[in-house]
């Protein structure tokens, strides 16, 4: 164990023990069981949906709604990425001979400073701010779906590119091309069908996000399931979740499905580990492409979306409001300390859930992945019926949002940090469980199965060969969801003490946009600070 | 059309120079082939040319412009006179045929036409007539990586053809091809034409004397000699591709 | 088998084309867009009303109500008038802020931020019953808290964990901890944070629960739930009634203009009990009618909301 390594786990080990700490630990303070009938009673709900025609044909009319949000989003997140992409590539800033003058640095530095801020917020603070410009409009979802999404490819395809081999781009701009023309026809196309399938994860991602962001009000399936749970009708809650677990699974299918195909190995976390560029064309990707190409339009009439409402007066007049209501950004009564306390419990939960999270999705990913069943020894029966089981809880617990875990988990978890974690890695171990559960089906098997038939039981061969090497791709599958719970605790914060998301919540209440503004600059100094930690930790175990 | 004076390039510092202290002036009409052993500097020279390398020393001119300056956003028309054929072809992978050839011509016609390209290029017509050339046309919508080595190095010159350049740079552009294709397609790039200058480098000294009106041999980064074809003797070539103490490369 | 990434590149260029063809068609657009607002910025009165409503309640019986108040309106307005449900107290006052919502039932709090954020809106209309309201303080029987009737006495809430309801809420929320205040209790004196349930329902569930000792909602509310039979009075009682309040009240637009304000605050007052659809009404309302307000009721609620932040500056 190198340096690096060590010093990172001795980090963990403190943050974790502080989390811990600041959440508590005393059992008969965190668990109330009192609360057990409530949830009970939602549970039971699920067995039992409200399948009257009248909820169904709304529930069915609601997922088209989340799932045009999913569709939009996901297309203009591709459009931002493709052209962020371009522009945060190194080599469009490089000079013909390869080196980078003075304008070039800044222009890359700026293209890519640009991509930060937005990268590190939350679909629904976007959701939040652009409710303000824009009022009642399908756009805010749109928007607050694909610019941050955007933000995210636009890094990703700027990785890929970089990875193209640039000798067609250099020959092109040798003969007389702009570096845009000749990095666009020269490379692009090498990197499009990395990009589309990256599109694809986007999407399932999406569905997701238009799910929580109708719970604040967006409309869709959030909307009515926010609508249903204020009213604890738990029957009518599960009719909207069990659309939401259908079209998340659908979508999780068909991502996966094309990824698979295409590599073998995982693009969706950041593009690491992908094969060069010239993969051959996948009939799948294809078809899945000119579906989603033929059902932009049709999801576009369906929101009735108006794009001149962009730039109506009453939208231009509202953005310069905001934008004086929020200047300067003030930190509020508490001052800096509440700040900072608040900040350290955000990054508490995330540590907190992401833990969780992992411990759980590394025991279920492994009877959830296709190829580990024929590895242990029950019969063929019970593996698959296992399998299928432990993929159902993953995609349940991956579809049902956060906010929804939260108000269940709060019945029977004390206020405090708990409840929000817990809901948010009950949230990510269905995400991670299923990321994990594709590693483990493309791993090399030969060191198990040499092993294996030189005596070794199974889980003997499964312990000395393949926990270590998955071991650092389940760590940085961990660490890169920790970075996406930072930005996701500020959906839990409807259940009490929950760092910068119920500040964030208390000063929406309050109109403070001066507030509202400092605490988003404090989440996004944590997010980076987290984005950066663990950067670093993942290149450490890599 | 090109003017090398007392130019040096050096990849790493305490290596020795891949072009060391070398003057050369290339005027039009000239057809120039480049021999000499691997390692010679050929291709380090056509880069200078083409300024995708700069001189550690010395000063390079390009069609007038210092090849330091080529880069330039304002020097494109300039560059837009130079073609290139690369040794590994440089053709985009995914790209149809077509397309790649419609590329010759990417700096005539700025981002909307790159656009255009990517679409369904125009003058199709002139495309299909350039490779019919080369031999290519029953390809003309084939995905370039699906072509073989021979095929992409055509397509490659059909790409440079189209362009039509004033300076056209070849680094090894028949190496792919068969004897007669590779003369056939000598012929066509090395072709007379009072505007053009050609610079070819070429492993095949027979077809380097045959298509050329003057011939450098190159040996460590020096132009060893510089003739008219009729003039250079076996004599000069043995001595050309064999190391100083006789042994063979 | 080589179409993908041909038909990759025409997708490029497809989305390319049409964010241009958008954007080129949008321009045109948005000059008669201009000319439309520009036209309303005179404030003609405007043909179609947009009602909304703090979700204080079962969204389910809200949205049920509102659309016979809605229906009400329309039919004695003569317009075209929609009721549009929203899932959090603050998005009602955005939605009002903005436009979309013209005329609004909300709380005290509420209210009082959605007039200062409109130039020119004003609180027209209350019930009978909003210039006396109360908000109840419930406890788990299990707390061992037992009922008083002072507002000092609040105190031995101190070291108990406590719920509102929603951040925004007037008797779920502000009032409770301005009583608080008066009988020196201060947020950090509470056991934990306090909690928001989001609704008066919902804080009704939690305090069964026990998830929280104690909870303070619209005493209203209570009441109703109550004589519905939905609380289970073995695990819930009421601990203290505060003393009375201005709560809810109509908020509209300045658009609206005074003649069709002074029109709704004619439909509203001349909501009849003898007429079954307009009694159905005040029955959801609780009230025996509506009467006339104005925003200077409210002065004391903004004084309480400043004091605890709910209203900066």
């Amino acid at each position: 164990m190198d340096a690096a390594r060590r010093r990172w786990l001795i980090v963990v080990a403190l943050g974790l023990s502080i989390s811990i700490g600041r959440a508590g630990i005393d059992p008969s303070r965190l668990v109330n069981t009192n609360g057990w009938s409530q949830v009970s009673s939602f549970l039971a709900a699920a067995v039992q949906p409200d399948l009257s025609s009248e909820l169904v044909l709304v529930a069915a009319r609601e997922s088209l709604v989340t799932l045009a949000f999913a569709l939009l989003g996901t297309t203009l997140a591709m459009v931002i990425g493709l052209v962020g992409g371009v522009a945060s590539t190194e080599r469009v800033w490089r000079s013909l001979d390869g080196s980078r003058s003075r304008r070039g640095r800044m222009g890359w530095l700026l293209a890519r400073l640009s991509l930060i801020i937005p990268r590190s917020m939350h679909e629904v603070v976007f959701g939040l701010l652009l409710v303000n410009v824009l009022g009642l409009n399908p756009l805010v979802a749109v928007l607050a779906i694909g610019i941050p999404f955007g933000a995210v490819t636009a890094k990703v395809f700027a990785e890929i590119l970089d990875e193209v081999p640039g000798d067609a781009e250099r020959t092109l701009r040798a003969g007389g091309a702009s570096p845009m023309a000749a990095l666009l026809v020269g490379t692009v196309p090498s990197a499009a069908a990395d990009l589309l399938s990256y599109g694809f994860y986007r999407f399932e991602c999406g569905i997701r996000s238009a799910a929580v962001l109708g719970i604040v009000g967006a409309g869709g399936l959030g909307f009515q399931l926010a609508l249903s749970f204020q009213s604890l009708r738990y029957e009518q809650v599960w009719t909207f979740l069990w659309a939401l677990i259908i079209i998340s699974g659908f979508a999780d299918r068909l991502s996966s499905l094309i990824r698979r195909r295409r590599n073998r190995t995982a693009v969706a976390w950041r593009g690491s580990d992908r094969e060069s560029a010239a993969a051959p064309a996948d009939p799948v990707l294809r078809s899945a492409v000119a579906l989603g190409a033929a059902a932009i339009p049709v999801a576009y009439w369906w929101l009735s979306i108006d794009l001149t409402t962009l730039w109506a007066p009453r939208a231009r007049q509202l953005a310069g409001e905001l934008v004086r209501d929020s200047i300067p950004p003030r930190v509020g009564a508490g001052g800096l300390a509440e700040l900072l306390r608040d900040a350290g419990d955000t990054v508490a939960l995330a540590v907190l859930s992401i833990v969780l999270a992992w411990g759980v999705a590394s025991i279920l990913a492994f009877p959830a992945s296709r190829t580990h069943r024929h590895r242990i020894g029950i019969d063929r029966a019970s593996r698959r019926l296992l399998t299928a089981l432990t993929r159902f809880v993953l995609l349940v617990s991956r579809s049902v949002p956060p906010p929804v875990w939260a108000l269940v988990v709060v019945f029977v978890l004390f206020p405090g940090l708990w409840p929000g974690a817990v809901a948010l890695a009950i949230y990510n171990a269905g995400v991670l469980g299923r990321l994990q559960s594709e590693v483990i089906e493309n791993l090399d098997r030969s060191p198990e199965d040499v092993l294996r038939s030189s005596g070794a039981s199974s889980l003997g061969a499964i312990l000395l060969a393949t926990v270590p090497a998955l071991g650092g791709r389940f760590v940085a599958l961990g660490l890169y969801r920790w970075e996406v719970a930072i930005r996701e605790t500020v959906v839990v914060g409807v259940v009490g003490a929950a760092g910068l998301g119920r500040r964030l919540d208390e000063q929406t209440s309050s109109f403070d946009y001066q507030g509202i503004l400092a605490t988003i600059l404090a989440l996004i100094v944590v997010t980076l600070a987290v984005d950066v930690a663990s950067a670093s930790m993942r290149r450490s175990v890599r | 059309m090109l003017d090398v004076r007392r130019s040096s390039v050096r990849y790493a510092p305490g290596t020795p120079p891949a072009i060391d202290r070398l003057s050369l002036h290339i005027g039009a009409g000239e057809r120039v082939s480049l021999i000499g052993p691997s390692g010679a500097g050929k291709s380090t020279l056509l880069a200078l040319a083409s300024g995708l390398t700069l001189p550690s020393q010395g000063e390079v001119d390009v069609l007038g412009v210092s090849s330091s300056i080529l880069g330039h956003r304002r020097h494109r028309s300039t560059r837009r006179r130079i073609g290139t054929v690369r040794q590994d072809y440089a053709l985009v992978g995914p790209l149809r045929v077509a397309q790649n050839v419609a590329a010759g011509r990417l700096g005539q016609v700025g981002l909307f036409g790159a656009l255009r390209i990517l679409v369904r290029p125009k003058d199709l017509g002139e495309i299909e007539d350039v490779l019919q050339a080369v031999g290519l046309s029953e390809h003309l919508w084939q995905r370039a990586d699906r072509l073989s080595g021979g095929q992409q190095q055509r397509a490659a010159i059909a790409r440079v053809l189209h362009q039509a350049p004033a300076l056209l740079l070849l680094d090894e552009p028949v190496s792919a091809l068969d004897p007669a294709r590779s003369d056939a397609v000598m012929a066509l790039l090395m072709g007379p034409d009072p505007d053009r200058a050609v610079i070819a480098s070429l492993h095949d000294a027979d077809l380097a004397l045959k298509h050329s009106t003057r011939i450098v041999g190159l040996r460590e980064g020096r132009a060893v000699f510089d003739l008219r074809p009729e003039l250079v003797t076996g004599e000069m070539l043995r001595a050309l591709y064999h190391l100083d103490d006789g042994s063979p490369t | 088998m080589n179409l993908l990434s041909h038909r990759s590149r025409r997708l490029i260029g497809l989305v390319l084309a049409s964010s241009l063809l958008a954007a080129a068609c949008g321009s045109s657009e948005a000059d008669s867009t201009d000319a439309d607002s520009a036209g309303a910025e005179t404030p003609a009165a405007p043909t179609a009303l947009n009602l909304g409503a703090i979700p204080d309640q079962d969204p389910e019986i809200l949205a049920r109500n509102y659309g016979l108040v809605a229906d009400y309106l329309s039919q004695e307005l003569e317009m075209d008038v929609t009721f549009q449900p929203v899932t959090e107290y603050d998005a009602a006052v955005t939605q009002f802020r903005v436009g979309d919502l013209d005329l609004v039932w909300f709380g005290g709090l509420t209210g009082v931020q959605a007039r200062l954020q409109v130039d020119g809106a004003r609180a027209i209309s209350q019930r009978d019953i909003d210039a006396e309201f109360t908000t109840v303080f419930i406890a788990g029987t299990d707390t061992g808290i037992e009922p008083f009737d002072t507002v000092a006495g609040l105190s031995t809430i101190a070291g108990r964990t406590l719920t509102f309801g929603s951040d925004s809420s007037t008797s779920g929320r502000l009032m409770p901890q301005s009583f608080l205040s008066q009988a020196g209790v201060a947020l950090e004196d509470l056991e934990g944070e306090p909690g928001f349930s989001g609704s008066h329902d919902a804080t009704i569930e939690l305090v069964s629960a026990g998830t929280y000792e104690v909870g303070a909602l619209n005493s209203q509310v209570w009441a109703a739930r109550l004589e519905e039979g939905a609380v289970d009075t073995s695990k819930v009682q009421v601990i203290f009634e505060t003393p009375t309040y201005y709560d809810y009240h109509w908020v509209a637009r300045p658009e609206l203009g005074d003649d069709l304000i002074a029109r709704i605050q004619g439909a509203l007052e001349g909501l009849d009990p003898s007429v079954p659809e307009e009694a159905v009404i005040l029955e959801f309302f609780g009230a025996a009618s509506f009467v006339e307000t104005v925003d200077a009721n409210y002065a004391d609620i903004e004084a309480v909301a400043r004091d605890i932040g709910k209203i900066e500056g």
